[in-house]
């Protein structure tokens, strides 16, 4: 795993630790994940992906489409690192799940774009993850991944908001009590992201 | 109370055969100025309470103390109401529900599996300032790959023919709507 900074290998067990223990479920956040280089080479590539606006009832977003099929070497190397036997094996060894192959796409959330409450609950969807490549995103910006509290399968309460901090790896549980969304981006900072499910 | 052009005769059947045709139809200019006035006053003065599902709705809803309020009585529940519904809709407007929501910054409803139920008529009433599209707070009725989008229009009525396969839906409103706010009078029968 030759991109992933050194430290995050070295950290599994603690980072098991705060997984099992974090509430509303079981998440962890996994801070400086690439190297700093990789990770900016890794932003610039995607910076030239070509992005679609989806919108529905649920979210209004800018999307790519599933980076497997990217002709762009620093984004193959990057689907390789995440879905290599290494690297599948550090995400179980954190969350204690076992998976087999990835989901990998590009988001872009624009100035007035949002992701609204859902639980990502789909057959064969076991952990999420979503690797942020934003800069200098503070609370007043939103944008931030909100947990929500669950009551009998229901969400209830906001139970946390997460920064979409550079270079950090978020990973989740899915689950029936696995309520998440993406607060709108009320500025005019370009929140990208690489995320996806480990199957 | 409603605008005379829409309870006009040769109109009637006019707007009966296209509400037909589309299975909607959206009438501007809805209440005479009187009626309009009055109900404005009344509702922008209300206070809505905050009614938030995550995964299915946030609205500020009125009480229904509100919807039950002569100002309401006087005209969703007034014989020249029924009888305009009637006549647009070919059959007798029996029974219906009604609310009353308020939709601002941060205000959404979702698809859900529970709306899904069966064909039913549904309308709505709209108060609103000029209201960019851009803002979100549009309802969407989705059957196929063509939407039907109604964007908040002061003082406009629209009855919708929702079909056993229709959903329907109002966009997130997001941060350029500032502290604008629309209020619908919505309602539905079978």
């Amino acid at each position: 795993m030759i991109f992933v900074n050194r430290s995050v290998a070295g950290m599994a067990s603690t980072l098991k630790d705060r997984f099992d223990a974090a509430k509303p479920f079981r998440h962890v956040v996994i801070r400086d994940l690439l190297n700093e280089d990789m990770a900016r080479k890794v932003l610039q590539a995607l910076k030239s992906e070509r992005f679609e606006e989806k919108e529905s009832d649920l979210f209004h977003l800018h999307q790519t489409k599933d980076l497997q099929s990217t002709r762009n070497k620093t984004l193959q190397e990057l689907h390789s690192l995440f879905s290599s036997k290494d690297f599948l094996g550090l995400i179980q060894e954190i969350t204690g799940i076992k998976t087999k192959k990835i989901d990998m796409a590009g988001s872009l959330y624009k100035d007035t774009n949002y992701l609204l409450c859902h639980d990502d609950q789909l057959s064969g969807r076991k952990i999420a993850y979503i690797f942020y490549l934003s800069e200098s995103f503070e609370e007043k910006d939103g944008g931030c991944l909100v947990l929500f509290n669950s009551k009998q399968g229901k969400p209830t309460t906001i139970s946390q908001k997460h920064l979409p901090l550079w270079n950090s790896l978020m990973i989740f549980e899915v689950s029936a009590r696995s309520y998440h969304e993406v607060e709108e981006n009320v500025s005019t900072k370009d929140r990208y992201a690489i995320g996806g499910w480990f199957h | 109370m409603i605008n005379p052009l829409y309870t006009d005769k040769n109109i009637c059947e006019q707007m009966k055969q296209a509400f037909q045709e589309a299975g909607m139809i959206k009438l501007p200019n809805f209440l005479m100025k009187e009626s309009y006035d009055s109900l404005s006053r009344f509702l922008t003065k209300q206070k809505g309470v905050e009614h938030k599902i995550p995964d299915r709705y946030s609205v500020y809803r009125y009480p229904s103390l509100v919807v039950s309020s002569p100002s309401m009585k006087s005209i969703f529940f007034s014989d020249e109401f029924r009888s305009f519904l009637s006549s647009i809709l070919g059959k007798k407007a029996k029974n219906f529900t009604l609310h009353v929501g308020r939709y601002g910054h941060k205000n959404y409803t979702l698809i859900h599996d529970s709306e899904l139920a069966g064909k039913r008529i549904e309308f709505f009433y709209c108060l609103s300032p000029p209201w960019n599209p851009a803002w979100g707070g549009n309802t969407v009725y989705v059957a196929n790959e063509n939407p039907t989008v109604f964007t908040p229009e002061d003082n406009s009525f629209c009855i919708v023919e929702k079909g056993k396969d229709m959903n329907r839906f109002l966009q997130y409103i997001n941060h350029k709507a500032g502290k604008n706010s629309f209020i619908l009078v919505e309602g539905s029968l079978k």
